[in-house]
């Protein structure tokens, strides 16, 4: 039984309403159309119910309101989010003569050249925001080279005790997609990339000045969560990554909410069929590998719930989150601070590391074996290249194994680097003229590629 | 006839470790091209690290073996006998059997046991399902059926082997539970919402205050892979067929999703190991109520060593949470279900008629 199953008999009533005829049967509850709209937005009123996001009419006269920073990647959970929280502000609107309780922001961190989406995100919002009319929505993309700061790039190695050394760089011109093109392989990259998108949401919700950051993550895409962070050696970060919780950064409280995280992404994609959502979706244009070895963690773990959504275990993806949300942090005393991903370090990884994997030779007992040596000792003079000593730095056991398997390429990442971020112009007001510019622009880029 | 020379190797074919012996490996836990003789050595290393940054072991202490013929028992039995020569723990060890009775596959597997007790020169003890409880497998399954075998099977067995090391006077057993099933028991306790498993699935020795019996597992950082080519490159003797009845269901979906990980991150299976030890539940925040006010706090014995005591089963005395323990329950329930006469006191079990029917050609 899948969780979405649609109804073609037209004898059958909503269970909610009890007046239109239902459409589709979900949560074991025949619905009509309004009906599971309703039931969808009802989801995210529930986690976004606190007093700041509510009308206040001294603060609408002050223009103090809160700010929401929307993290909008195109695809359809963000999209179906920025439905939801534009639906809330119009219904506010009009019933509160024009009041509303919070302001959004939708920021979007580009990645048409990384992921090699289909359409740029910039140029859906024009037609996407107007639906929200009058709610006026600000929207930002930032590229992702701010994260890029070249005085703290650094070479890093994973020596063979496990132990990690840093070398200054010196370089003025590279891209962020330079970097990541260095990593060992995608679930690496994937890693990474997830760091780097949190640091340059928070970044950019402070300067935005925004209390709050909302992610359009469903209940499958927080059970991925789990399952991924556990898989990559990162259980201690799970409470923390996939909780309502609050982040102080440079000093200001931000909260991060994920509101859609009570409903499944087959149930969210339902709501953008009938929304008509679809025809913004942006996704990538490169066709997924079938071929194991060339996917993600995520990517399999993915697949893993797709399948068990098919098997009749969807209820395993709720079961999965629940847990996770029973998950605290660890009563061992902070050690460190990871200087990649800046997660608390509870254990030593590289004690843990160097006890269960041995690197030590047999010894040598006959010529033959010492002969060999001597080949090989020989010949690694001639190819030797000396490798500079660095600093000691300090990694996590998640960064330690991303970044293991850097051996003959140089891996340069920053370390704790200053975000500056990189705004790209955005056309506010959306007329057939300037989409049409937009358009046009594309196609010289495709031209170009 | 002139005998050629030897040919010479190649730089490249080398052994990583020790670059003067030929490569014959790949080693599952991080790639490298390893000889035979590196590969014992790291093998046998981290397996003695483990044994002692844990302190699994005292001197003078005997140790029980849970011995199957399989290759991860037979694998321990030969490793702890290497390791407590070479570094001298001062253990006895003996070899300690379940007969489940299932006819064409434990018979089996208790011969390879059996011929280890004379490799390896140990004790060895065979407990029987059928001495302990008057029932053998092949009778459950005739009475339960097939699907919930491996639920009556694992409560008998971990009762049966806490009885037969307490027959022996030894309080330590160890098991052959390799990195996998760890990696496995992690994901499965994620994926079922096991709280209360959580925790502690990744400890390396149970032991409760009641129980006198405790339990550990060396191989808890060792790769079933590593342990398939140690025993390929010893030459040991083991039995490889599995469980006639075992059913897979649940944690065959788990255990596919290890191997596709393992096969793009072949570190995935000590990174859930890592963070299965990093997972903890949060406190829970109890609300005060009214109604809670009034409740006297319900007395409970504390022992001299700070817990609490438990119950014992009424029925056969062992360790239980509640009045009659899971194997009781489980029995009393076949009991209902036995029937009177025996039809055929020669009947054979759905094992041995399955092995006959595989047999069969047309």
């Amino acid at each position: 039984m899948s969780a979405i199953e649609r109804v073609s008999r037209t004898d059958i009533t909503c269970q909610r309403c009890k007046q239109n005829t239902a459409i589709l049967k979900a949560r074991s509850e025949f619905h009509c159309k309004e009906c599971y709209l309703r039931l969808v937005r009802g989801k995210q009123r529930k986690q976004m119910s606190t007093e700041k996001y509510k009308i206040n009419y001294k603060k609408s006269k002050l223009g103090t309101l809160e700010k929401v920073l929307v993290a909008f990647s195109g695809d359809v959970s963000s999209l179906v989010l920025l439905d939801v929280l534009g639906n809330l502000l119009q219904e506010q609107n009009q019933t509160h003569r024009g009041l509303q309780g919070f302001e959004i922001v939708v920021v979007n961190l580009d990645e048409k050249e990384l992921k090699e989406l289909n359409i740029e995100v910039e140029g859906i919002l024009p037609e996407l925001l107007s639906r929200y009319e009058p709610v006026e929505i600000i929207f930002k993309t930032i590229s992702l080279n701010s994260f890029v700061d070249f005085k703290s790039l650094n070479q890093i190695y994973i020596e063979n005790d496990f132990s990690s050394t840093a070398n200054p760089v010196d370089i003025n011109d590279c891209s962020f997609l330079d970097l990541l093109k260095r990593c060992p392989n995608k679930s690496s990259a994937e890693d990474l990339l997830t760091i780097v998108f949190e640091k340059l949401l928070l970044q950019a919700a402070y300067e935005e000045g925004c209390g709050t950051i909302v992610f359009g993550h469903s209940m499958t895409r927080i059970a991925n969560e789990i399952i991924a962070l556990t898989v990559k050696g990162r259980g201690s970060s799970i409470h923390r990554l996939i909780s309502n919780r609050t982040e102080t950064y440079n000093g200001k409280e931000i909260d991060i909410i994920f509101p859609l995280r009570d409903l499944l992404f087959a149930e969210i994609d339902e709501y953008a069929t009938l929304s008509d959502l679809k025809k913004y979706a942006v996704h990538s244009a490169v066709v997924k590998s079938r071929v194991s070895k060339n996917l993600t963690i995520r990517d399999l773990v993915s697949n893993y719930f797709s399948n068990l959504d098919t098997t009749g275990y969807s209820s395993t993806t709720s079961t999965v989150m629940k847990i996770g949300q029973k998950l605290g942090s660890s009563e061992s005393k902070v050690q460190n601070t990871c200087k990649v991903c800046g997660v608390n370090i509870y254990q030593d990884p590289k004690n843990w590391l160097k006890t269960i994997t041995v690197n030590d030779p047999a010894p040598i007992q006959t010529d033959e074996e010492k002969e060999y040596l001597e080949l090989y000792l020989s010949s690694l003079q001639h190819s030797s290249s000396g490798k500079i000593a660095g600093e000691n730095i300090v990694l996590c056991y998640g960064c330690i194994t991303t970044l293991n398997g850097v051996t003959d390429d140089e891996f340069i990442w920053p370390i704790e680097p200053l975000i500056n971020l990189e705004y790209k112009d955005v056309m506010k007001g959306a007329n057939k003229q300037q989409v049409l510019n937009e358009f046009i622009l594309t196609d010289t880029e495709d031209d170009e590629l | 006839m002139t005998v050629m020379p030897p040919k010479k190797l190649k730089v490249a074919s080398l052994c990583e470790l020790c670059h003067s012996r030929k490569a014959v490996m790949k080693r599952p836990k991080n790639l490298m091209k390893l000889c035979k003789e590196c590969f014992y050595n790291v093998f046998e290393t981290e397996i003695h690290n483990t044994i002692t940054s844990n302190q699994l072991f005292h001197p003078g202490e005997k140790v029980a073996i849970g011995a199957s013929g399989g290759k991860d028992s037979t694998v321990l039995a030969s490793i702890l006998k290497t390791l407590n020569e070479r570094y001298s723990y001062g253990l006895t060890l003996v070899l300690l059997s379940i007969d489940e009775g299932i006819k064409g596959y434990r018979d089996d597997s208790l011969a390879t046991v059996k011929r280890n007790q004379q490799q390896y020169e140990m004790e060895l003890e065979i407990i029987s399902y059928k001495d302990l409880y008057n029932w053998t497998m092949d009778e459950v399954v005739g009475c339960a059926g097939i699907r919930s075998s491996c639920t009556y099977c694992g409560v008998l067995r971990r009762q049966a082997l806490d009885r037969g090391a307490a027959k022996l006077g030894i309080n330590h057993v160890v098991t052959g539970h390799n990195a996998d099933d760890m990696a496995e028991t992690v994901l499965m306790n994620l994926l079922r919402g096991d709280a209360n498993r959580l925790e502690g699935s990744t400890r390396i020795m149970t032991q409760s205050a009641d129980s006198p019996i405790k339990r550990s597992k060396p191989f808890k950082y060792t790769y079933q892979k590593e342990i398939v080519l140690y025993a390929h490159y010893k030459k040991l003797d083991y039995f490889s067929t599995e469980c006639s009845y075992a059913p897979e269901a649940f944690r065959g979906t788990a255990r596919e999703l290890l191997k596709g990980l393992e096969s793009i991150r072949p570190s995935c299976i000590m990174d859930i190991i890592y963070s299965g030890e990093h997972l903890v539940l949060s406190k829970k925040k109890k609300k005060q109520t009214v109604k809670y006010k009034n409740k006297k706090a319900e007395e409970i014995e504390v022992n001299p060593d700070g817990s609490v005591s438990t119950n014992r089963c009424i029925r056969c005395g062992y360790l239980s949470s509640n009045e009659i323990c899971k194997a009781c329950t489980l029995l009393q329930g076949l009991e209902m279900s036995r029937p009177k006469l025996a039809v055929d006191s020669e009947a054979d079990g759905a094992a041995k008629l399955t092995k006959t029917l595989e047999g069969l050609s047309f």
